[in-house]
């Protein structure tokens, strides 16, 4: 058996040590084994060849220059950097840099790639192993780094554009200065429009790694200069790369020096050039002094918004939520919600700016406070009505952060609405708010969560035997509980309970066990305002004790789950008076699971009052659980504590001049 | 769950209908209708349609293409596991029902007219004319893409036989690649390729518009590509593209036939 | 142990394959498992029957919400857990440990992917190398695959296989005798009982395709009244409604991968049996898209020649 498992083949010749055949056997001659396919066994490594006592950055060093199955090689690529990280302690000598730089001049575009992807993980690694800057290994992963940013293909260069920051930060100033500054600098003249946007890339990605000085001294003069360059594709990666320096420099700085280029770039001739700059609009205005933000904002967004091409207009459109939102430490002027609201506008707008359009409002509606809501009640109405689901779902999701913000008056009169009709909508639009109800309950009045409340009756179960969406009513589900809580007793009786037990009997499990689970407090919150005699409690009660004597053992399971919800509220006369006899019943249950959650429920009733020992049945259906033919039964049964038992005879002596509670079983 | 795309363009309105398998009673009137033993376990109501203005419609569907395969009745071929079956079988079981398993078919699309045209629909003639694969070359938008799968077995794990096609409509052309291919592991390949075309802009004196259609049939067994060298192992031979590489390369010369349909406004 | 075991468990169910010594591990408590285990498994009802997952975890997933989880509900599946799908890996773990974790809970019979010539062509090897670099995941499975009993026996009263019957057996106590613990072979009594399909032919009939059996209503009935068995259950054929019943609901196919290598949009099927034998069909569709892993792969426009 252990051969097996040590990768030894198979010998498909071999039958010696089989037994022989059984006389059926010779009716018809059956060959024992089928011949593994040979020439595919050697095709994959199978690690039989290697030398005890190798480590494992020798062995994964050595597949990744061995293995001739391109998805194995290429697995082992991946995890070098891994390896190195888990393997290497102290010997920054050990490290593989040798090999990297093999593999990034690999024919396979995948490995170089993966190469590419890994710098950073190998740049920390260099890093944490040795403690000085500008170590060799740092400047050859340097030399790696930009041959990568030299290669041929797209994903391997943007890969390695993101990468590359990593390294740089592995060298001291002055290293940097001679040696990174130097061939960007070449770079950003090269011939070649790919090698000028890589330039461009890089240029902005380092700000972070060199610091304020150098960027200001190096890294932007010559990013300023690429933005006149004659292909648009460059200027495009220098509008990106600007807004990476803004981190970097202070607000005056980038007020002064970069504010002016990126403006001109903004007014670009070649519309993906305009683009890119409302893509970072946001990050503009962020980076400037406080008391500018408004007149940049505006001098810069407004164009963009207006500009005659399409897709320029959508992309300053996108950012526009966040704009606000960035704004909100000062006074939003109207105009940027009227530009807000036109692109809620389905006519106007695709429908995915109408959905990142709902996916703002709720930040939106945050930065301008409840105070301006009715600014952006047009807004909200036009994505309410819009003919695309996402949008509508999207909206949905965020009706109950809305309505938190813009109170309950508001959220009655505007939010509800909507809220009802999305409610009769399809799958997707109603899941979105049915996840979220109770915090919706929590806003509004009680008026209000009325007639919300009469509209989930309708979300019945499906037929014996299809599911359906069972996710629409797991959902439903989740809020039962603190949806009641929010309602009457008399509400929760005449709409949530008829619910409850609708799920008690659904086609999915998982819908099932959640009511399971909260069918309890459910029925103990109404029962105690209303009284355990009222009618449709009592109703609701006979409809759970009915699940004890069903026909399927997982609603007799459910009986003993519901049961001990309830015991935890109730007082113990009512367990004994009311559930108690068909529990006990259950003891003998033909199906061991049903007798394992009883275990279950004895073992936590004892636990909060040991004195349920004292109870006859109790003690009775204990004994026969330990002695059950199930062992899964009696491990449960054994977990009951002896010690209450114990306990209760100390009290009892104790108390024994005093009014001791002494309950009689009932039955 | 069918999903439809469709584009109009240059006289042509093509519309492609993708749909999840066929249930039982639509299978079981499938084999009525085309008289067949049973049918690919995947077997798909999806179909496009490429109907010109003049009333004239090219379809392809699998009810139509399991037609062919009934009146083309290839004689059942073997696995390659039979070997070591009739080894250890007595005969006393019944004959094996004998028909086609492998489900190859020479469908070539179905020519048929639209519902309120009375015209005859035309029939494709042999001709010289070739596809212009120069246009087809040509990086022009692409107005309309699918691909459709007609119908599929796993030939109870055994390779697979597909029907399938690609369509996509170009601002001066459409272009239909229709493909059955078939792998019996450790048996054979089996690729017939049918491409259809036409040019919108080139229209003939008579005004009518021509349908250009290429077919390529071509076979290999596993012994004959092993003693080629080429690869012969069934995890090479995953989809028909993989296939048709190989067996460009490694396959014997192959007859191309062209014939075109004449449309007349 | 069964506090690694859980670990390994919960791991499985968010999809995360497990490290490849921990698989080696989990194998090797398996094969002590399965070795027990007859090549006719008696089960005691209540019992949830299963069809082909076909490496879909994210539809497992789906199963275990509609039916229950394990080991509340007990499982039998019937075989074909890997290939095809993308999560061959996670998917037989997750039933193996569950297995492991829960050996009177949950129940596994062989298929006839469950071996090593139709893995390496039909996807798990392939994933295997992909997802662990190296065969070694491969090898320690299939491996388990040759312990995987053949078949089982609910309350005495129904017989569940993957494939069907074979011509070699009569009696559910010849299966007994069969030496299981191999490679699937290409004919034979186990090989059948693995393959076999069911037809509306009259007693058994011989594959078009020259090897495999097809058995009619008539074997169907002998075998079920010579070992006194109500019915039997059995996978291994697509059913687009999920079931089918055959042979006067003495045979049922059951089918368990929704959406069938992601485009056939079929629905699937559980057969729960309660504790006296009563069945109820449940049928579940695909999980949605947001519930998946990876993203749908759209027709992506392509200048094809």
């Amino acid at each position: 058996m252990s051969d097996a498992l040590d990768g030894a083949d198979r010998d498909a010749s071999s039958t010696s040590d089989r037994p022989a055949a059984s006389s059926l056997d010779t009716v018809l001659e059956l060959e024992r084994f089928v011949d593994v396919d040979d020439d595919r066994a050697v095709l994959a490594d199978d690690y039989s060849n290697d030398v005890p006592g190798s480590s494992e950055l020798d062995l994964t060093s050595k597949y990744c220059r061995d293995c001739h199955v391109a998805s194995q090689r290429l697995y082992h690529v991946a995890a070098l950097s891994r390896v190195c990280e888990r393997t290497l302690e102290d010997d920054v000598g050990a490290f593989p840099i040798d090999l990297i730089a093999e593999l990034a001049e690999d024919d396979d575009d995948d490995v170089r790639r993966s190469v590419a992807e890994q710098l950073d993980r190998f740049a920390a690694c260099v890093g944490r192993l040795s403690e000085r800057l500008d170590h060799v290994c740092a400047i050859k992963l340097l030399g790696v780094t930009f041959m990568l940013i030299e290669d041929d293909r797209e994903e391997v260069v943007s890969a390695a554009e993101q990468t590359c920051g990593a390294v740089a930060s592995l060298l001291s100033p002055e290293k940097q200065r001679s040696l990174l500054l130097p061939t960007l600098k070449s770079f950003s003249e090269s011939d070649e429009e790919e090698i000028r946007m890589s330039a461009a890339k890089v240029l902005g990605r380092l700000a972070a790694v060199v610091g304020v000085e150098m960027t200001k001294s190096d890294l932007l003069p010559s990013l300023l200069n690429l933005a006149s360059d004659a292909e648009y594709r460059v200027r495009e990666a220098v509008a990106s790369a600007l807004s990476d320096t803004f981190e970097i420099l202070d607000a005056n700085d980038t007020l002064e020096s970069t504010l002016p280029t990126f403006a001109r770039l903004s007014r670009d001739s070649v519309w993906a050039v305009r683009a890119t700059c409302a893509k970072h609009v946001v990050q503009l205005v962020r980076a400037v002094p406080t008391d500018r933000m408004l007149d940049v904002a505006s001098e810069t967004f407004e164009p963009l918004a207006n500009d005659v091409s399409f897709k320029v207009r959508t992309a300053a459109l996108e950012q526009l939520g966040q704009l606000i939102f960035a704004l909100s430490s000062v006074e939003v002027p109207t105009i940027f919600v009227d530009y807000f609201t036109s692109m809620a506008e389905s006519s106007t707008s695709s429908s995915a700016l109408q959905e990142t359009c709902a996916y703002n409002l709720p930040g939106v509606v945050l930065s301008l406070t409840s105070a301006r809501w009715t600014e952006l009640r047009p807004a909200f109405r036009l994505l309410a009505a819009s003919l695309n689901w996402r949008v509508r779902r999207t909206l949905g999701c965020s009706l109950h952060e809305i309505a938190t913000i813009i109170g309950r008056d508001n959220a009655e009169k505007d939010l509800l609405p909507v809220l009802e009709s999305f409610l009769e909508d399809t799958d997707e639009v109603k899941i979105g708010v049915i996840e979220h109800l109770s915090e919706i309950f929590a806003v509004i009045g009680s008026a209000s969560r009325l007639s919300l409340i009469r509209l989930l009756s309708t979300f019945e179960s499906e037929d014996a035997e299809k599911i359906g969406n069972w996710r629409i009513r797991f959902a439903l589900a989740k809020q039962i509980l603190p949806v009641a809580e929010l309602l009457s007793g008399a509400a929760t009786a005449e709409f949530i309970v008829p619910i409850l037990l609708a799920y008690l009997d659904d086609t999915a499990a998982v819908v099932r066990e959640k009511t399971v689970e909260i069918a309890g407090r459910v029925l103990f919150n109404a029962a105690r305002e209303l009284s355990w005699y009222s009618e449709t409690i009592v109703n609701a009660m006979s409809s759970i004790k009915l699940l004890a004597t069903s026909h399927r053992w997982s609603d007799r399971r459910a009986y003993i789950n519901i049961c001990l919800a309830l015991a935890r509220e109730v007082e113990q006369r009512f367990v004994v008076d009311e559930l108690l006899p068909l529990l006990v019943m259950l003891a003998e249950d033909s199906v061991a699971a049903v007798r394992v959650a009883l275990s279950h429920f004895l073992t936590e009733v004892l636990r909060l009052d040991p004195t349920y020992i004292s109870l006859p049945d109790i003690s009775a259906a204990i004994i026969i659980l330990k002695a059950d033919s199930d062992p899964t039964v009696v491990a449960a049964a054994q977990s009951m504590k002896a010690e209450a038992e114990a306990k209760v005879k100390d009290d009892a002596a104790f108390t024994s001049a005093r009014d001791v509670r002494f309950s009689p079983t009932g039955l | 769950m069918t999903t439809v795309a469709r584009v109009a363009r240059g006289g042509w309105d093509v519309e492609s209908a993708s749909t999840p398998i066929a249930k039982r009673a639509r299978i079981e009137q499938v084999e009525t209708n085309v008289d067949a033993p049973t049918t690919p376990e995947m077997l798909f109501d999806s179909a496009l349609e490429l109907r010109h203005e003049s009333g004239v419609a090219l379809r392809f569907e699998a009810e139509d293409a399991l037609r062919e395969w009934v009146k083309l009745g290839l004689p059942a071929i073997e696995v390659a596991a039979a070997k070591t079956w009739r080894r250890s079988h007595v005969e006393r079981f019944g004959d094996a029902a004998e028909y086609d398993w492998t489900f190859t078919t020479p469908y070539g699309g179905t020519v048929t007219t639209t519902s309120d045209s009375n015209r005859q629909p035309p029939t494709w003639e042999l001709t010289d004319r070739r596809i212009d694969r120069a246009m087809l070359t040509e990086r022009d938008p692409i107005l309309m893409y699918d691909e459709l799968t007609l119908y599929e077995s796993e030939l109870d794990d055994n390779g697979v036989a597909h029907l399938g096609l690609k369509v996509r409509v170009m601002p001066k052309c459409w272009f239909v690649l229709l493909r059955f291919w078939l792998r019996v592991d450790g048996v054979l390949i089996r690729l017939f390729e049918t491409r259809f075309f036409c040019d919108f802009t080139e229209v003939d004196r008579t005004g009518a518009v021509v349908v250009v259609r290429e077919t390529q049939r071509r076979e290999e067994t596993w012994d004959a590509l092993h003693a080629r060298g080429a690869p012969c192992d069934p995890t090479q031979f995953p989809d028909a593209d993989q296939a048709a590489s190989v067996l460009l390369a490694a396959g014997g010369p192959v007859d191309i036939v062209t014939h075109a349909l004449t449309i007349a406004p | 142990m069964s506090h690694e075991l859980d670990g390994w468990i919960a791991a499985l169910r968010k999809c995360e394959p497990l490290e490849e010594d921990d698989v080696k591990r989990l194998c090797q408590m398996a094969i002590e498992i399965l070795v027990e285990e007859s090549n006719v498994q008696t089960i005691d009802s209540p019992v949830t029957i299963c069809g082909d997952i076909h490496g879909q975890f994210y539809d497992l997933l789906e199963l275990f919400k509609v039916g229950g989880d394990c080991p509340d509900t007990n499982y039998l599946f019937m075989g074909d857990f890997v290939d095809r799908g993308f999560y061959s890996v996670e998917t037989f773990l997750l039933l193996l440990a569950l297995k492991v974790r829960y050996p009177d809970r949950m129940y596994l019979i062989r298929g006839n992917h469950e071996c090593r010539q139709i893995t390496q062509v039909y996807g798990f090897y392939d994933e295997c190398l992909r997802k662990y670099g190296s065969v070694n995941v491969w090898r320690y499975c299939t491996d388990v695959f040759d312990y995987l009993s053949l078949s089982a026996l609910i309350d005495n009263k129904i017989f569940c296989v993957h494939g069907g019957l074979s011509p070699s057996i009569t009696t559910i106590d010849q299966i007994r005798t069969i030496d299981r613990k191999q490679e699937v072979p290409h004919e034979g009594a186990m090989c059948d009982l693995l393959w076999s399909d069911p037809e509306d032919v009259s007693g058994w009939g011989l594959s078009p395709r020259g090897a495999g059996y097809l058995f009619g209503d008539d074997v169907c009935t002998s075998f079920t009244q010579t070992n006194s068995v109500d019915m039997i259950a059995r996978a291994h054929q697509l059913v687009m409604e999920g079931y089918k019943w055959m042979f006067n609901k003495r045979l049922v196919t059951v089918w368990s991968a929704p959406n069938y290598c992601y485009r056939c949009g079929n629905v699937a099927a559980i057969l729960e049996l309660d504790e006296n034998l009563a069945h109820d069909f449940k049928v579940f569709e695909a999980a949605p898209q947001e519930a998946r892993g990876v993203p749908a792969k759209r027709a992506t426009p392509d200048y094809f020649l």
